[in-house]
């Protein structure tokens, strides 16, 4: 399905699947992307109703940082965390991952 | 500026009891090119005035609520002369037919309408009038915003963050214009939000919009600080709710913070309390 739709149960699992330590208020729920141990991009969606309906879901997609395709792909599972982070390092949204350095042998 | 006015469409508040006839001319202020906000009470009508700071004029009914002789409506003037001096009011009614049954009562509204039902083509002469009186109060507003912009950048070089508050505090000027023009053209209300509820330390600004039955509402300049609710109220506490929940997050390790997280974080400091 390559539509922007969203059901509170998609945003859930998007959460899961982008292992979001998340909080509750009463009406919504809300965390970060962590990356590399450092919070990167804030999320979160209401929990009032199961649709999100077209508005609310073109805001999260926009929160994500995603075409509507690349939703669809995260929210239906082709895409997987490591895929959406690089996408986000490819599209300039977050750093580049660091170098690694190892010690030199000499 | 002259195109920066015009640009913008003036904000009318519209204060009427009957909610259809309340319906009609919000249509008709939307159809010529202001921004309407209609309420069916005074005390919505205060309410809105105390944080809405753009609006440009106020057209009540003079007869708002339903009992004999009611004049809520000049009462309602004469508290908004009081704490908004400078903001046209204008009145009108289809209860009392005759200047002389209201006499000097009238002399709070900058124009009346008292001829008893208006017809179609006298309701649109109405809105005529108003638009006009609310982009020359808009003109004026811009013109001493400006006025004291210069003079705060003129006495505190380095205070950035108060004077970014009072340019966002009125819309259409600077480099935004043209967002903020699209925005307003699409419905959105800009609204102040008091310092003082729930742990804030300075005001903060949002757009309110009115969309699938719902309002929302997100922090002027942050588009992913946003949430939704069944009114403005409770949108805004919704929204004031996030923050927290964000700063209290961020708060845990806050060198641990990167990309986008980071303006996040520099906004939230500004603006939340960090010992609530």
């Amino acid at each position: 399905m390559s539509d922007g739709h969203v059901g509170a149960d998609d945003a859930a699992r998007i959460f899961e699947k982008l292992r979001i330590q998340s909080r509750r208020t009463p009406n919504q729920i809300a965390g970060f992307l962590v990356v590399g141990g450092r919070r990167v991009l804030n999320l979160h969606y209401g929990l009032r109703r199961r649709d999100l309906g077209a508005y609310e879901a073109e805001r999260f997609r926009n929160l994500l940082h995603l075409t509507v395709d690349e939703l669809a792909r995260l929210r239906d599972c082709t895409m997987s965390r490591d895929e959406y982070i690089a996408l986000l390092r490819d599209n300039g949204v977050i750093p580049p991952e660091p170098a690694h350095t190892t010690p030199q042998v000499r | 500026m002259e195109a920066d006015i015009a640009a913008t469409r003036p904000i009318v508040l519209l204060v009427e009891d009957d909610e259809s006839g309340l319906a009609d001319r919000a249509g008709l202020f939307a159809a010529s090119g202001c921004t309407p906000i209609a309420v069916r009470s005074p005390d919505d009508a205060l309410r809105e005035l105390r944080a809405s700071p753009g609006v440009d004029l106020m057209l009540t009914d003079i007869h708002l609520l339903n009992r004999e002789r009611d004049k809520s409506g000049i009462e309602l003037a004469r508290r908004v002369r009081r704490e908004h001096a400078d903001l046209p009011v204008a009145g009108y009614s289809a209860y009392f037919t005759d200047d002389a049954e209201l006499g000097d009562d009238t002399d709070v509204f900058d124009e009346t309408w008292i001829k008893g039902k208006m017809t179609y083509t006298q309701i649109k002469e109405t809105v005529s009038t108003c638009r006009a009186l609310a982009v020359d109060h808009r003109r004026r507003r811009m013109e001493r915003a400006f006025r004291a912009l210069d003079e705060l950048r003129r006495r505190h070089e380095a205070r950035r963050p108060e004077i970014e508050m009072l340019r966002e505090l009125v819309p259409g000027t600077a480099g935004r214009a043209g967002i903020e023009g699209a925005l307003l053209e699409a419905g959105y209300r800009l609204r102040l939000v008091d310092a003082d509820i729930r742990g804030l330390t300075k005001p903060i600004i949002v757009w309110l919009l009115r969309v699938e039955g719902r309002t929302e509402a997100e922090v002027y300049g942050q588009p992913a600080l946003y949430a939704d609710a069944d009114n403005d109220r409770e949108a805004i506490e919704n929204l004031v709710d996030l923050m927290h929940l964000y700063m209290a997050e961020l708060r845990e390790d806050p060198d641990a913070v990167a990309g986008p997280a980071l303006d996040l974080k520099a906004f939230l400091e500004r603006v939340v309390d960090l010992d609530p």
